[in-house]
């Protein structure tokens, strides 16, 4: 929840793995690396502890309000299950159909579900 | 002429009228349904247009991970996000761009409340045809494949191979045994 706007919601967004990703900033623990040539990444707290995301770049955080979140489609639902909530449509300042689709994730359980297949940084 | 006896046999004429319809029968409508073909690795396929949602020029995607590789990932169509897919590993086609022909498009197919878009090549006109013109997929099909086909159409363009949508979207839904290894 965003303080100065009751209904938006605030959204860290990042890209990771070749996707655009976002998470609620309450998830996360830590933004670390990014100097000196060390990969930055995401210290999140999951079921099986604290987990590192691997991040490629930060975008920040984004205010979204309802009208700009989706369910996700029906189709892919089964992805729920690995963490994956819903989408957004991010960068308000463009029209509806310019805008960039984002991922919405619970990091606790997408990072989960990464480390169990050994794909956690 | 002597008067008729009502008890005797019926005249022909009677006999013809008796078996005559009350109202002139119009012909039997043959069953048809409409086809919208398109062209996917140098080979026509088609849909029923009952079955499309929407046509849009290729959209920029965001890859979902655990999805399976034929998930191109989620679109925005106008606001509305759309699950985006490759069909031709489901159908066997092989990967080529040039003779897809024409600009990439995505075709958006609805079954029941669940829609996709599928990448395709250049979408051709809309064929009306005989529902009885459906045959089944010839045997040299391998069955995964013939199993996505509601069967095939030989049209004066060509044959067709039409996608029955509801086992195709089935078939390319991500499932926890399809998920890939996240990156």
């Amino acid at each position: 929840m965003n303080p100065s706007r009751p209904h938006a919601v605030s959204v860290f967004v990042f890209e990771a793995g070749g996707t655009l990703l976002g998470a609620d900033p309450r998830e996360i623990r830590a933004v670390t690396g990014g100097g000196g040539g060390e990969r930055r990444a995401l210290r999140v707290e999951s079921p099986q502890g604290e987990r590192t995301v691997a991040v490629d770049r930060v975008r920040g955080i984004e205010i979204l309000g309802p009208g700009d979140l989706r369910p996700l489609p029906e189709w892919a639902e089964p992805l729920r299950a690995r963490g994956i909530l819903g989408a957004a449509l991010a960068g308000r300042e463009r029209p509806v159909e310019e805008r960039e689709v984002v991922l919405l994730v619970s990091l606790g359980r997408f990072a989960a579900t990464r480390g169990e297949e050994g794909g956690v940084a | 002429m002597p008067p008729s006896d009502p008890t005797s046999d019926p005249s022909p004429l009677e006999e013809a009228i008796r078996s005559s319809p009350a109202e002139e029968r119009a012909p039997e409508a043959v069953p048809t349904i409409r086809v919208m073909t398109f062209r996917l690795g140098g080979e026509e396929y088609g849909v029923r247009v009952s079955d499309v949602d929407a046509v849009s020029p290729r959209l920029a995607t965001t890859r979902v991970p655990f999805a399976p590789a034929h998930v191109l990932g989620l679109a925005n169509l106008r606001g509305r996000i759309v699950p985006v897919v490759d069909p031709r590993p489901l159908l066997g086609v092989p990967r080529g761009g040039a003779e897809e022909g024409g600009r990439p498009r995505i075709l958006v197919l609805r079954s029941g409340t669940m829609i996709v878009g599928l990448v395709v090549g250049a979408v051709h006109e809309v064929e009306e045809v005989a529902e009885s013109a459906i045959e089944p997929p010839p045997s040299t099909v391998a069955p995964e494949v013939a199993a996505l086909l509601a069967g095939i159409l030989r049209l004066p363009s060509g044959v067709v191979a039409l996608i029955d949508t509801a086992r195709f979207m089935a078939r390319s839904r991500p499932t926890p045994e399809t998920a890939r290894p996240a990156p």
